[in-house]
């Protein structure tokens, strides 16, 4: 299960530990060069040992937050701005979804009510929605390529989550199964995305659904109790 | 490093990267001019400089083809060398799009990284060479009367004087004259470096009745 999350996660993660791994390495070339030379640069050798400490901390903290994501068990729960995670996720994948030339179409309700969980693992949620949305599309024409993303408060006191995508859709017989841990429909996929998202927001007291969409694509949705339900129930 | 130096346009959106290749390029004996972003690239690239362009960008806002008439403004199409993460196609499609030569995936070595920015450096230079010898061409070419320049058409064409005088209405005697002066404004001694010339300057060639 851990490992194929890092799998769903891999061209993200990649991006994010490659860049200081880049930085790390023509740090430490460029010292070695200099070392080389007849009166090395002590000054700009030791600027660069600093460095390359920052960039392996980086590294570490990148290794971190996955720790923290993959961690089963306890909710570490707190307040979560759903609002602010779409937006955070999205910068995380702001450049996945360019290179995929798929825009993104925000319905946030303003003012939306605090949820209340772990908003890492909240995070992996709507990351993994975004990207399954983005693969559903890539047999979508470019200039069709829209994910709309959407918030609302439901009148149970739940905040709603929506991804839209216009993607290929499920079919009849893969819809009961898209929960089930293995089932994939993507060629290269694990089948374990779903599955981990329908657990972590159960393990919140919400649902998640997947339904497709009258006009094509399917519209992934999932509900979170808002925060003041949630301590009062308890 | 033995290799010789080259200024090469750096463009990373990472600022940690783009300080270590800054300093390994520089340590490796290269002027860098580096950019944040492609944008400040096509903001602020000169042309005229001789040398090699290296991105590590997802490139994100970037019309690709704003991007290759910055390279190939000045007349000389400016080598790209492209550093993408690994299976980015899109970028790399993009990239490629855009003329880059090279593609280097991450991460990425020194030797290959400054054994590519060589092959682009070099290329790079024989265009630059190239074109100056054109333009060198052209000069020599402008001294020409327009009854030499017509001369040069028919003698690239293979003609014989004889032929070229009845095309011209004239005698061979005459052509013989304008054709020595031709070759000699032309600073050329064979019909072979003249025709190599008139292709090089892309003369027409006149083809025979």
């Amino acid at each position: 299960m851990r490992v194929s999350v890092l799998g769903e996660l891999s061209g993200a993660i990649a991006h994010e530990l490659n860049q200081p791994l880049t930085a790390i390495l023509a740090n430490a070339q460029a010292a070695r060069l200099l070392l080389a030379e007849k009166s090395p640069d002590l000054g700009m050798i030791t600027e660069i040992l600093g460095d390359i400490v920052q960039e392996d901390n980086r590294a570490g903290e990148v290794i971190r937050r996955l720790r923290r994501l993959l961690r089963k068990g306890e909710i570490k729960s707190g307040p979560v701005d759903l609002n602010d995670l779409v937006q955070s996720t999205l910068r995380l994948l702001h450049s996945e979804l360019i290179g995929r030339r798929v825009r993104v179409d925000l319905a946030l309700t303003d003012q939306l009510p605090l949820a209340s969980g772990d908003p890492v693992q909240l995070q992996q949620v709507v990351l993994n929605l975004i990207m399954n949305a983005m693969d559903s599309m890539n047999s979508t024409v470019p200039p069709r390529r829209l994910i709309t993303i959407g918030t609302r408060v439901r009148t149970d006191a739940h905040i709603e989550v929506t991804i839209a995508d216009r993607g290929r859709g499920v079919g009849v017989e893969a819809a009961g199964r898209l929960f089930q841990p293995f089932f994939t429909t993507k060629e290269h996929g694990l089948g374990l995305g779903r599955s981990i998202c329908s657990t972590i927001v159960k393990g919140h007291g919400g649902e998640l659904g997947i339904d497709n969409n009258a006009d094509g694509g399917v519209t992934a949705t999932f509900t979170l109790p808002v925060q003041e339900a949630m301590a009062s129930a308890s | 490093m033995t290799e010789p130096s080259t200024t090469v346009f750096l463009v990373d959106d990472d600022p940690g990267v783009l300080k270590a290749l800054t300093r390994l390029l520089r340590a490796a004996g290269h002027e860098v001019r580096a950019f944040t972003s492609p944008q400040e690239f096509l903001a602020r690239h000169d042309p005229s400089v001789p040398g090699c362009a290296v991105f590590d960008v997802a490139m994100p806002g970037v019309d690709g083809l704003q991007l290759q008439a910055a390279l190939s403004a000045g007349g000389i199409d400016r080598p790209l060398i492209f550093i993408t993460g690994v299976g980015d196609i899109p970028t790399s499609v993009r990239a490629m799009k855009s003329g880059a030569v090279d593609f280097l995936t991450k991460l990425v070595n020194d030797r290959e990284l400054l054994d590519a920015i060589g092959r682009a450096a070099e290329s790079d230079a024989a265009a630059r060479r190239s074109q100056m010898e054109v333009a060198a061409i052209r000069g020599r070419l402008a001294k020409l009367t327009p009854r030499e320049r017509e001369v040069l058409t028919h003698v690239v064409a293979g003609r014989l004087n004889k032929q070229i005088a009845y095309d011209l209405g004239t005698v061979e005697k005459t052509i013989k004259v304008h054709r020595g002066r031709m070759m000699a404004k032309l600073g050329v001694r064979t019909v072979a470096d003249l025709v190599r010339l008139a292709e090089l300057a892309g003369i027409r060639v006149q083809r025979g009745s």
